[in-house]
């Protein structure tokens, strides 16, 4: 899936005075192509993620995912591009620990209508991918951080997304566990020609991506390049 | 997948969905305990009123219309009709009149010797025998009560005494047994007067009833018969039956008894006409009637103020009863539902709890495509599965507890019979309203789960 930005702004209003965090942000990521987004802390990164991720919305601009203009969409479609579209990972892996990891991987596919049956067996070849298969009916909450990452990537990509969303999605893990999430990350994308934005404030993180964008004071500039890798 | 998530919710915090569900519990129980007393108190009613043959009743104004004892007396039911009404109740179309005088049968309290039936079997209790008087008390002569039911339903008389226990049965148990007397027998309301039906007159005796708790023996009663009273030990304390809460409650006509005290009035008139269809017509008749009746009272002086008599249909009488019971329904209800606002409280407070701490969790399932109805769903099956378990064993509890309370209206009332009635539509309105309780609770938790900021909650971490 192809994602285009057009002149995207965000102010949030903290106390008196308004927060301009994403002022005027012009991006074209290709279908397929994995994106580093680092910067400062407050820099807006996370902002830059939710707003593609259909989670909120901008105060100006367009947010084009294919051919849609997302930006203008009301809740109940988002709803649903969140769904089938768009995988989201999250620095604190966001899992439900009253479900185990099998459980959490078919949460998002049931929501899509599949079959318990269908959704499983999906969930069993995604555990495989992440060489999980093991731990598969464990309560997350007895996970290591690098575990529950890959589960909630696993979880990410259930239905079949166009549009991978990482969050610092090594932001809580040891070295160990960042480079085996980030392999895994890099795998998928490559494997699967899943357009993969990342968001980190780790150089090393970013250096897994093929393209790094750095964003500050509100805008976005190109940091780096290598369609090789 | 939902349902899954949310049984398991309501597992995670074990104390607080144990008290909430103790919440639920003690509320349908009561609701059920309350409620199947007033239930079993209607039932009751509308089956004695659907029983009688009396297609219209002539009452006082102060009389309740509450047919059957606990409640017969409630509402002042004084003994206002003079008997005398009696002839003049009697116009074409009218089958017969009893006068009725509301009783119990209960020792030294009560005035009427008969025996109930189940109020599914009386037709009409029929007078019978005859009284005389001494100066200064009654000296009742042997009566005889036919037990109603239709002449040609009416079984043979069988021998009392072979229907009761055998050490009750003896007619020495008493010494105020006396022989047999030569007792005619009373006739039913369908059978010419002329032809009572046939007895035996040498076991129908049962004089060791006199005086005695009847309670136990009446269920052996209830088969009909006849039961000759050789004495009636209550006349001698002069106390007039009581409108007690009592069992055996009995409605009957006692002609034989206004012939000794003509002073004294009865509650109500029953009517049974030759064609009920009529009864509107025969009610304008008689209303005509007694208006002219009091009209003259009250010009010779003999009436001051005013002097309402009523006439109702069967309809209208119960309807009129209907109102009162409409009462009883009101305030259980009312009570009950103290209990289930208390319920619904605790179940809105744990659902907020529970929801103020998984607003994270919500805002993960909405980040992952979950729809806000999906959302609202887990909620609601949360607190559904939390409130019908609460209402299952509520419905167990207020089982056993509606036997308690019982029990215990019965010993503070003198209320002997069971009066409860848990019906299968009782248990479903219960369960029911556990699953109302359970969606009520749910709702302001929806509601705050619509609204909540995604960015702000996602920025939060679990």
């Amino acid at each position: 899936m192809e994602v285009l930005l057009r002149g995207i702004h965000k102010v949030y209003k903290t106390g008196m005075r308004p927060n301009k965090v994403l002022d005027g942000i012009d991006l074209r990521v290709p279908s397929g192509q994995f994106v580093a987004v680092t910067g400062p802390s407050g820099a807006g990164k996370s902002t830059l993620l939710y707003l593609l991720g259909c989670l909120d919305y901008p105060d100006f601009g367009e947010i084009h995912l294919g051919n849609r203009d997302v930006a203008k969409d009301g809740e109940g479609l988002r709803e649903k591009i969140r769904l089938k579209h768009i995988g989201f990972v999250f620095q604190d892996f966001r899992l439900l620990s009253a479900l185990t990891a099998l459980e959490n991987i078919t949460l998002p596919m049931q929501l899509a209508g599949l079959s318990g049956a269908e959704a499983r067996q999906r969930a069993r070849e995604l555990l495989r991918l992440i060489n999980m298969e093991r731990e598969r009916d464990q309560l997350t909450g007895t996970l290591s951080g690098g575990q529950k990452q890959k589960i909630a990537i696993a979880r990410a990509l259930g239905n079949l997304p166009e549009l991978l969303l990482a969050d610092e999605p090594t932001g809580n893990l040891d070295s160990g566990s960042t480079r085996e999430v980030l392999e895994v990350l890099q795998s998928i994308n490559r494997s699967r020609t899943l357009t993969t934005i990342m968001v980190t404030h780790d150089p090393q993180a970013a250096a897994f991506a093929e393209r790094r964008l750095v964003l500050e004071q509100g805008r976005l500039r190109e940091e780096g390049h290598d369609s090789n890798r | 997948m939902i349902a899954s998530l949310a049984f398991r919710n309501v597992l995670r915090n074990k104390e607080r969905s144990l008290l909430t569900l103790v919440g639920v519990v003690l509320a349908i129980g009561s609701f059920v305990a309350l409620v199947s007393l007033a239930a079993g108190f209607t039932k009751r009613v509308e089956r004695e009123l659907g029983s009688r043959e009396v297609h219209i009743y002539v009452t006082g104004s102060r009389t309740s219309t509450l047919p059957v004892s606990p409640l017969a007396g409630a509402g002042g039911s004084g003994v206002s009709l003079p008997h005398e009404l009696k002839d003049i109740l009697q116009v074409e179309g009218v089958r017969s009149v009893a006068p009725v005088i509301r009783s119990s049968l209960d020792g030294p309290r009560s005035v009427i010797p008969v025996l109930a039936l189940p109020f599914d079997q009386v037709q009409i209790v029929f007078k019978g025998g005859e009284f005389s008087s001494e100066p200064g008390k009654l000296v009742p002569k042997p009566a005889s009560l036919v037990l109603g039911k239709e002449p040609e339903s009416t079984p043979e008389p069988e021998p009392l005494t072979n229907l009761l226990p055998e050490s009750t049965a003896t007619p020495s148990a008493s010494p105020q047994v006396t022989e047999t007397p030569a007792v005619e027998p009373s006739p039913t309301d369908e059978e010419d007067v002329d032809t009572p039906p046939a007895m035996s007159d040498d076991t129908l005796i049962y004089p060791a009833l006199i005086g005695r708790d009847l309670k136990q023996d009446v269920s052996e009663l209830q088969r009909g018969g006849v039961l000759v009273i050789e004495e009636l030990p209550f006349l001698e304390g002069g106390g007039m039956g009581s409108h007690g809460f009592l069992d055996y409650s009995v409605i009957a006509p006692i002609d034989a008894f206004f012939d000794q005290r003509p002073d004294r009035g009865v509650h109500e008139f029953w009517l049974t006409l030759d064609d009920e269809k009529q009864a509107e017509v025969i009610k304008q008749q008689l209303d005509a009637r007694l208006k002219e009746y009091v009209d003259a009272k009250q010009a010779t002086g003999e009436y001051t103020g005013a002097r309402k008599i009523k006439v109702l249909t069967r309809r209208q009488y119960l309807a009129s009863a209907q109102e009162y019971l409409g009462y009883g329904w009101l305030l259980q209800v009312a009570v009950s539902m103290v209990g289930v606002l208390i319920a619904v409280t605790a179940s809105m407070n744990t659902m907020l709890m529970s929801t103020y701490e998984r607003l994270g969790e919500y805002a993960t399932l909405r980040a992952v495509g979950a729809s806000r109805r999906v959302i609202s769903m887990t909620i609601l099956y949360e607190a559904t599965f939390l409130n019908v378990t609460g209402g299952v064993i509520g419905l167990a509890f207020g089982t056993l507890a509606t036997g308690v309370l019982d029990k215990a209206v019965g010993l503070l009332l003198e209320i002997p019979y069971p009066m409860a009635g848990i019906t299968p539509m009782l248990l479903l309105q219960a369960l029911g309203l556990s699953f109302c309780v359970g969606i009520v609770g749910a709702v302001i938790p929806c509601f705050i789960v619509s609204r909540i900021d995604l960015v702000e909650q996602l920025r939060k971490g679990l």
